[in-house]
């Protein structure tokens, strides 16, 4: 059995699964056994569904001030 | 006198924008033999992710607030990092996509530690900008393209050159100079489309790019006018980019200089 993160890092990684049809990918998940609500994510394209079910709250993205650097 | 550095190091590695796809074998190995990892990255999941490679991971994220300044919540990122280096840790900091490209703390850190005796480097990493040539079909060979940061562009004049490709980032935060609200408006977006109506006409097609952080989705390619892109939903991670608007112009003078120069080299006796 697998989970949903270490499925990600491997589709992320594998020709086959990065661009693959919803029946390839739904055969996958089912293959490394995630829990239905998430491969339910995983299958809708839906980040967002996924980072609530895993508890996730967005995160800060910015690493530059904007405008103007101020060291 | 000891000219050995001390033992304490850093690193600075970039793992890419999308999870899985761009990490490098030597940002996984920096991350893994660590002492310990500090991270840095704009999507839950991916944290997750980072904090499998190694038991002591150590988010940066509780240093950012809404309505703290920016700098503050940088230098504090660049403090942790080097207050365990100082402590003699090989400290790696991980950052999302490219750890020098619109990252001021990794820059910083380095900077920092090697003006205090420290090994430190940085490790690049597969940035948004890689994301965007590839998924918009742009050469930066072909016309050029000029990047800015995009609120950089309303608080200072600069030239821009319609006849190359113009790209804005940060533009899901236009405008928002240092009071961290982490977002814009219509508002703050038509300033901009003002500044760029300087050199492109408002009806110009322009390119709202977000790179995909997860393999389960798509990047975001949606294409408006100038004039439209005021109103569009935008965040911190969604790009601008807008074609050329007008040809290249030939410089005769210079042409015929180059010209000069290849007869002098064709005949180089002067015969």
């Amino acid at each position: 059995m697998s989970d949903v993160i270490n499925f990600l890092e491997r589709m992320g990684q594998d020709a086959e699964l990065r661009y693959a049809s919803q029946d390839t990918i739904g055969t996958a998940l089912a293959d490394a056994q995630i829990e239905p609500q998430q491969r339910s994510a995983v299958l809708a394209s839906d980040p967002e569904r996924l980072r609530a079910l895993l508890g996730h709250e967005p995160l800060f993205a910015t690493l530059m001030m904007p405008g103007a650097i101020e060291s | 006198m000891n000219t050995q550095p001390s033992a304490g190091s850093l690193v600075c590695v970039g793992i890419g924008i999308t999870l899985g796809s761009h990490i490098s074998p030597l940002a996984r190995s920096h991350i893994e033999t660590a002492d310990m990892v500090f991270v840095a990255v704009s999507d839950g999941l991916v944290e997750q992710w980072v904090q499998r490679m190694h038991p002591d991971v150590r988010s940066l994220q509780p240093f950012y607030q809404t309505g703290k300044p920016r700098m503050q919540t940088y230098r504090q990122m660049v403090e942790a990092m080097l207050t365990e280096v100082r402590a003699g840790k090989r400290v790696c900091g991980v950052f999302y996509g490219h750890p020098g490209v619109f990252a001021w703390a990794p820059h910083k850190a380095i900077e920092t530690a090697r003006a205090e005796g420290y090994r430190a480097h940085m490790e690049p990493g597969i940035s948004a900008e890689d994301c965007l040539y590839a998924d918009l079909g742009i050469d930066p060979g072909t016309r050029g393209c000029l990047h800015f940061e995009a609120s950089q562009l309303m608080y200072y004049r600069r030239r821009l050159d319609p006849s190359a490709w113009l790209v804005l980032w940060q533009i899901g935060i236009t405008g928002d100079h240092g009071k961290n609200r982490f977002a814009t408006n219509a508002a703050y977006l038509q300033v901009l489309v003002d500044v760029l109506a300087r050199d492109y006409p408002l009806e110009h097609e322009v390119i709202v790019y977000r790179a995909a952080t997860l393999p389960i989705h798509l990047p975001r390619i949606e294409r408006t006018s100038l004039a439209r892109m005021p109103h569009l939903a935008l965040d911190a991670a969604d790009t601008l980019a807008i074609p050329p608007a007008a040809p290249m112009e030939p410089d005769p003078e210079m042409r015929a200089r180059l010209a000069a120069l290849d007869l002098a080299r064709a005949d180089p006796v002067g015969t």
